[in-house]
Protein backbone atom coordinates (compact mmCIF):
# COMPACT_ATOMS: atom_id res chain seq x y z
CA UNK A 1 0.00 0.00 0.00
CA UNK A 2 2.61 2.53 1.01
CA UNK A 3 4.79 1.91 -2.06
CA UNK A 4 2.53 4.13 -4.10
CA UNK A 5 2.37 6.86 -1.51
CA UNK A 6 4.99 9.11 -3.03
CA UNK A 7 3.13 9.22 -6.32
CA UNK A 8 -0.27 9.96 -4.91
CA UNK A 9 0.35 12.01 -1.79
CA UNK A 10 0.15 15.16 -3.89
CA UNK A 11 -3.46 14.44 -4.68
CA UNK A 12 -4.24 13.76 -1.06
CA UNK A 13 -8.01 14.08 -1.34
CA UNK A 14 -8.35 11.54 -4.12
CA UNK A 15 -5.74 9.35 -2.42
CA UNK A 16 -7.73 9.39 0.82
CA UNK A 17 -10.89 8.65 -1.16
CA UNK A 18 -9.15 5.63 -2.64
CA UNK A 19 -8.07 4.46 0.81
CA UNK A 20 -11.64 4.82 2.08
CA UNK A 21 -13.09 3.10 -0.96
CA UNK A 22 -10.63 0.19 -0.64
CA UNK A 23 -11.47 -0.16 3.05
CA UNK A 24 -15.20 -0.05 2.31
CA UNK A 25 -14.99 -2.69 -0.41
CA UNK A 26 -13.90 -5.23 2.19
CA UNK A 27 -17.63 -5.45 2.95
CA UNK A 28 -18.00 -7.38 -0.32
CA UNK A 29 -14.70 -9.26 -0.27
CA UNK A 30 -16.14 -12.49 1.16
CA UNK A 31 -18.73 -12.97 -1.59
CA UNK A 32 -21.67 -13.30 0.82
CA UNK A 33 -23.45 -10.33 -0.77
CA UNK A 34 -23.20 -11.99 -4.17
CA UNK A 35 -24.47 -15.31 -2.84
CA UNK A 36 -27.35 -13.59 -1.06
CA UNK A 37 -28.46 -11.53 -4.06
CA UNK A 38 -27.90 -14.49 -6.37
CA UNK A 39 -30.34 -16.56 -4.33
CA UNK A 40 -32.70 -13.61 -4.06
CA UNK A 41 -32.74 -13.09 -7.83
CA UNK A 42 -33.23 -16.80 -8.47
CA UNK A 43 -36.09 -16.80 -5.96
CA UNK A 44 -37.77 -13.88 -7.73
CA UNK A 45 -37.31 -15.67 -11.06
CA UNK A 46 -38.91 -18.87 -9.75
CA UNK A 47 -41.84 -16.85 -8.43
CA UNK A 48 -42.37 -15.08 -11.77
CA UNK A 49 -42.19 -18.42 -13.64
CA UNK A 50 -44.77 -19.91 -11.25
CA UNK A 51 -46.98 -16.88 -11.83
CA UNK A 52 -46.67 -17.23 -15.60
CA UNK A 53 -47.52 -20.90 -15.36
CA UNK A 54 -50.63 -20.08 -13.37
CA UNK A 55 -49.26 -21.76 -10.27
CA UNK A 56 -49.63 -20.66 -6.69
CA UNK A 57 -47.24 -17.79 -6.02
CA UNK A 58 -47.20 -18.13 -2.29
CA UNK A 59 -44.49 -16.30 -0.47
CA UNK A 60 -42.62 -19.50 0.36
CA UNK A 61 -39.67 -18.58 -1.82
CA UNK A 62 -39.54 -14.97 -0.67
CA UNK A 63 -39.76 -16.12 2.93
CA UNK A 64 -37.00 -18.66 2.51
CA UNK A 65 -34.82 -15.95 0.97
CA UNK A 66 -35.64 -13.69 3.91
CA UNK A 67 -34.58 -16.50 6.22
CA UNK A 68 -31.16 -16.25 4.64
CA UNK A 69 -30.66 -12.81 6.21
CA UNK A 70 -29.84 -14.18 9.71
CA UNK A 71 -27.49 -16.74 8.11
CA UNK A 72 -25.85 -13.92 6.17
CA UNK A 73 -25.36 -11.91 9.38
CA UNK A 74 -23.99 -14.93 11.28
CA UNK A 75 -21.48 -15.65 8.51
CA UNK A 76 -20.34 -12.02 8.67
CA UNK A 77 -19.90 -12.16 12.45
CA UNK A 78 -18.32 -15.59 12.85
CA UNK A 79 -16.43 -16.12 9.60
CA UNK A 80 -15.71 -12.79 7.95
CA UNK A 81 -14.97 -10.43 10.82
CA UNK A 82 -12.44 -12.65 12.61
CA UNK A 83 -10.53 -12.87 9.31
CA UNK A 84 -10.51 -9.30 8.00
CA UNK A 85 -11.01 -7.42 11.22
CA UNK A 86 -13.50 -4.90 12.45
CA UNK A 87 -13.98 -1.41 11.08
CA UNK A 88 -16.42 1.34 11.85
CA UNK A 89 -16.90 3.59 8.84
CA UNK A 90 -17.08 7.36 9.01
CA UNK A 91 -20.31 9.31 9.23
CA UNK A 92 -19.67 10.49 5.66
CA UNK A 93 -19.94 6.89 4.42
CA UNK A 94 -22.99 6.17 6.56
CA UNK A 95 -24.65 9.36 5.27
CA UNK A 96 -23.74 8.41 1.71
CA UNK A 97 -25.45 5.03 2.06
CA UNK A 98 -28.47 6.63 3.72
CA UNK A 99 -28.75 9.22 0.92
CA UNK A 100 -28.64 6.36 -1.62
CA UNK A 101 -31.54 4.68 0.09
CA UNK A 102 -33.56 7.92 0.33
CA UNK A 103 -32.97 8.80 -3.34
CA UNK A 104 -33.81 5.24 -4.46
CA UNK A 105 -37.03 5.23 -2.41
CA UNK A 106 -37.93 8.73 -3.65
CA UNK A 107 -37.49 7.70 -7.28
CA UNK A 108 -39.54 4.58 -6.68
CA UNK A 109 -42.32 6.66 -5.13
CA UNK A 110 -42.32 9.10 -8.06
CA UNK A 111 -42.42 6.22 -10.54
CA UNK A 112 -45.05 4.46 -8.47
CA UNK A 113 -47.30 7.52 -8.44
CA UNK A 114 -46.80 8.08 -12.19
CA UNK A 115 -47.44 4.40 -12.87
CA UNK A 116 -50.58 4.22 -10.75
CA UNK A 117 -52.00 7.48 -12.07
CA UNK A 118 -51.53 6.21 -15.63
CA UNK A 119 -53.04 2.87 -14.70
CA UNK A 120 -56.12 4.51 -13.22
CA UNK A 121 -56.66 6.66 -16.29
CA UNK A 122 -55.69 4.17 -18.98
CA UNK A 123 -56.45 0.67 -17.75
CA UNK A 124 -57.83 -0.61 -21.04
CA UNK A 125 -55.52 1.20 -23.41
CA UNK A 126 -53.28 -1.17 -25.32
CA UNK A 127 -50.46 1.33 -25.22
CA UNK A 128 -50.36 0.92 -21.46
CA UNK A 129 -49.92 -2.82 -21.34
CA UNK A 130 -47.73 -2.95 -24.43
CA UNK A 131 -45.38 -0.04 -23.85
CA UNK A 132 -45.79 1.97 -20.67
CA UNK A 133 -45.99 -0.98 -18.31
CA UNK A 134 -42.83 -2.79 -19.50
CA UNK A 135 -40.83 0.44 -19.86
CA UNK A 136 -41.84 1.62 -16.39
CA UNK A 137 -40.91 -1.71 -14.86
CA UNK A 138 -37.57 -1.66 -16.64
CA UNK A 139 -36.75 1.86 -15.40
CA UNK A 140 -38.04 0.95 -11.93
CA UNK A 141 -35.59 -1.89 -11.48
CA UNK A 142 -32.57 -0.45 -13.33
CA UNK A 143 -32.70 2.96 -11.65
CA UNK A 144 -33.29 1.50 -8.19
CA UNK A 145 -30.36 -0.93 -8.26
CA UNK A 146 -28.04 1.45 -10.15
CA UNK A 147 -28.44 4.26 -7.65
CA UNK A 148 -27.83 2.01 -4.69
CA UNK A 149 -24.92 0.30 -6.48
CA UNK A 150 -23.33 3.65 -7.30
CA UNK A 151 -23.55 4.98 -3.77
CA UNK A 152 -22.48 1.83 -1.95
CA UNK A 153 -19.66 1.03 -4.43
CA UNK A 154 -21.10 -2.37 -5.29
CA UNK A 155 -20.75 -2.68 -9.06
CA UNK A 156 -22.63 -5.94 -9.40
CA UNK A 157 -25.86 -4.11 -8.50
CA UNK A 158 -25.79 -2.69 -12.05
CA UNK A 159 -25.86 -6.25 -13.37
CA UNK A 160 -28.68 -7.22 -11.01
CA UNK A 161 -30.67 -4.12 -12.05
CA UNK A 162 -30.08 -4.62 -15.74
CA UNK A 163 -30.85 -8.35 -15.69
CA UNK A 164 -34.01 -7.86 -13.64
CA UNK A 165 -35.10 -4.84 -15.72
CA UNK A 166 -34.61 -6.55 -19.08
CA UNK A 167 -36.36 -9.65 -17.76
CA UNK A 168 -39.45 -7.80 -16.61
CA UNK A 169 -39.45 -5.66 -19.77
CA UNK A 170 -39.36 -8.63 -22.15
CA UNK A 171 -41.78 -10.77 -20.15
CA UNK A 172 -44.49 -8.16 -20.60
CA UNK A 173 -43.82 -7.87 -24.32
CA UNK A 174 -44.03 -11.50 -25.32
CA UNK A 175 -47.36 -13.28 -25.52
CA UNK A 176 -46.01 -16.79 -25.86
CA UNK A 177 -45.96 -18.48 -22.45
CA UNK A 178 -42.94 -20.67 -23.15
CA UNK A 179 -40.97 -17.71 -24.47
CA UNK A 180 -41.77 -15.62 -21.39
CA UNK A 181 -40.73 -18.47 -19.09
CA UNK A 182 -37.45 -18.81 -20.95
CA UNK A 183 -36.86 -15.06 -20.69
CA UNK A 184 -37.42 -15.12 -16.94
CA UNK A 185 -35.30 -18.22 -16.54
CA UNK A 186 -32.50 -16.53 -18.44
CA UNK A 187 -32.68 -13.02 -16.99
CA UNK A 188 -33.35 -13.95 -13.37
CA UNK A 189 -32.24 -17.55 -13.12
CA UNK A 190 -29.06 -17.24 -15.14
CA UNK A 191 -28.02 -13.97 -13.48
CA UNK A 192 -28.95 -15.31 -10.05
CA UNK A 193 -26.96 -18.50 -10.53
CA UNK A 194 -24.06 -16.53 -12.01
CA UNK A 195 -24.04 -14.20 -8.99
CA UNK A 196 -24.34 -17.07 -6.54
CA UNK A 197 -21.49 -18.96 -8.21
CA UNK A 198 -19.33 -15.82 -8.26
CA UNK A 199 -20.10 -15.33 -4.57
CA UNK A 200 -19.28 -18.92 -3.73
CA UNK A 201 -15.93 -18.72 -5.55
CA UNK A 202 -15.15 -15.43 -3.79
CA UNK A 203 -16.13 -16.97 -0.46
CA UNK A 204 -13.90 -20.03 -0.90
CA UNK A 205 -11.05 -17.83 -2.10
CA UNK A 206 -11.62 -15.54 0.87
CA UNK A 207 -11.41 -18.46 3.33
CA UNK A 208 -8.14 -19.53 1.69
CA UNK A 209 -6.59 -16.05 1.46
CA UNK A 210 -7.65 -14.90 4.90
CA UNK A 211 -7.01 -17.64 7.44
CA UNK A 212 -8.07 -16.95 11.00
CA UNK A 213 -5.04 -15.15 12.44
CA UNK A 214 -3.58 -15.77 15.85
CA UNK A 215 -2.97 -12.27 17.07
CA UNK A 216 -1.27 -11.67 20.36
CA UNK A 217 -2.38 -8.05 20.68
CA UNK B 1 15.33 43.88 -15.88
CA UNK B 2 14.93 41.40 -13.08
CA UNK B 3 13.21 38.15 -13.83
CA UNK B 4 10.23 37.27 -11.60
CA UNK B 5 11.27 34.04 -9.94
CA UNK B 6 8.63 32.41 -7.70
CA UNK B 7 9.93 32.17 -4.20
CA UNK B 8 10.28 28.67 -2.87
CA UNK B 9 11.21 28.18 0.74
CA UNK B 10 13.25 25.01 0.74
CA UNK B 11 13.43 24.90 4.52
CA UNK B 12 9.63 24.55 4.65
CA UNK B 13 9.96 20.77 4.36
CA UNK B 14 12.06 20.68 7.52
CA UNK B 15 9.09 21.87 9.50
CA UNK B 16 6.80 18.93 8.75
CA UNK B 17 6.00 16.63 11.60
CA UNK B 18 8.74 13.99 11.62
CA UNK B 19 6.56 11.49 13.43
CA UNK B 20 4.27 11.27 10.38
CA UNK B 21 7.03 11.38 7.78
CA UNK B 22 7.37 7.63 7.46
CA UNK B 23 5.57 5.57 4.77
CA UNK B 24 4.13 2.95 7.12
CA UNK B 25 2.76 5.59 9.45
CA UNK B 26 1.31 7.57 6.54
CA UNK B 27 -0.49 4.38 5.48
CA UNK B 28 -1.84 3.76 8.99
CA UNK B 29 -2.89 7.37 9.50
CA UNK B 30 -4.48 7.67 6.05
CA UNK B 31 -6.67 4.69 6.86
CA UNK B 32 -7.59 5.95 10.32
CA UNK B 33 -8.29 9.40 8.86
CA UNK B 34 -11.05 8.08 6.58
CA UNK B 35 -12.75 5.68 8.99
CA UNK B 36 -14.20 6.18 12.44
CA UNK B 37 -12.13 3.38 14.01
CA UNK B 38 -10.63 0.04 13.06
CA UNK B 39 -9.18 -2.92 14.89
CA UNK B 40 -5.60 -4.12 14.73
CA UNK B 41 -6.36 -6.92 12.24
CA UNK B 42 -8.17 -4.64 9.83
CA UNK B 43 -5.30 -2.14 9.78
CA UNK B 44 -2.82 -4.98 9.33
CA UNK B 45 -4.76 -6.37 6.34
CA UNK B 46 -5.25 -2.98 4.73
CA UNK B 47 -1.69 -1.72 5.10
CA UNK B 48 0.10 -5.01 4.53
CA UNK B 49 2.32 -4.43 7.58
CA UNK B 50 3.44 -7.29 9.79
CA UNK B 51 2.10 -7.67 13.32
CA UNK B 52 5.34 -6.55 14.98
CA UNK B 53 5.89 -3.65 12.62
CA UNK B 54 2.34 -2.36 13.01
CA UNK B 55 2.49 -2.79 16.76
CA UNK B 56 5.65 -0.71 17.06
CA UNK B 57 4.27 2.10 14.87
CA UNK B 58 1.03 2.13 16.82
CA UNK B 59 2.96 2.40 20.09
CA UNK B 60 4.84 5.44 18.82
CA UNK B 61 1.65 7.08 17.60
CA UNK B 62 -0.12 6.34 20.87
CA UNK B 63 2.73 7.80 22.93
CA UNK B 64 2.38 11.02 20.93
CA UNK B 65 -1.39 11.14 21.54
CA UNK B 66 -2.09 10.86 17.81
CA UNK B 67 -4.16 7.72 18.21
CA UNK B 68 -6.24 6.18 20.93
CA UNK B 69 -6.01 2.44 21.56
CA UNK B 70 -9.09 0.89 23.12
CA UNK B 71 -8.86 -2.64 24.50
CA UNK B 72 -12.15 -4.47 24.76
CA UNK B 73 -13.75 -7.88 24.32
CA UNK B 74 -15.93 -9.09 21.45
CA UNK B 75 -17.54 -12.06 23.15
CA UNK B 76 -14.61 -13.94 24.62
CA UNK B 77 -12.07 -12.61 22.15
CA UNK B 78 -10.01 -9.53 22.98
CA UNK B 79 -10.29 -6.70 20.50
CA UNK B 80 -7.92 -3.76 20.07
CA UNK B 81 -9.68 -0.84 18.45
CA UNK B 82 -7.69 2.11 17.20
CA UNK B 83 -8.93 5.57 16.36
CA UNK B 84 -7.40 8.96 15.63
CA UNK B 85 -7.68 11.47 18.42
CA UNK B 86 -9.07 14.91 17.55
CA UNK B 87 -5.58 16.30 17.99
CA UNK B 88 -4.09 13.53 15.82
CA UNK B 89 -6.62 14.21 13.08
CA UNK B 90 -5.72 17.89 13.03
CA UNK B 91 -1.99 17.20 13.11
CA UNK B 92 -2.22 14.72 10.25
CA UNK B 93 -4.27 17.17 8.18
CA UNK B 94 -1.66 19.86 8.80
CA UNK B 95 1.08 17.43 7.79
CA UNK B 96 -0.69 16.52 4.53
CA UNK B 97 -1.30 20.20 3.76
CA UNK B 98 2.36 21.07 4.43
CA UNK B 99 3.68 18.29 2.20
CA UNK B 100 1.18 19.19 -0.50
CA UNK B 101 2.15 22.86 -0.32
CA UNK B 102 5.83 22.06 -0.48
CA UNK B 103 5.69 19.70 -3.45
CA UNK B 104 3.00 21.73 -5.14
CA UNK B 105 5.25 24.76 -5.25
CA UNK B 106 8.28 22.86 -6.56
Amino acid sequence: MYNKLNCVIMESKSYLNLVESKAYRTVFIDGTFDMFFGLFLTGVGVNVVRLKMGMDTSNAITLSVLLLIPIFILVKIFLTMPRIGYVKFSMTRIKRNFIALVIAIFIQLVFGILFLSTFVRLPEVELFSKVINPVTQFIFIVVFFSIIGFFIDYNRFYLIGLAGGIGLFLVDLVVNKLASILIVAFSFGFTGIFLFTTGLILFLRFLKDYPKPDLSV
Amino acid sequence: MEKNIPEHNISQILEVERLFHEPARIAILSLLYVVESADFLFIMNQTGLTQGNLSSHLNKLEESSVIEVIKSFAGKRPRTTIKLTAEGRLRFKNYVDSVKDFFGSL
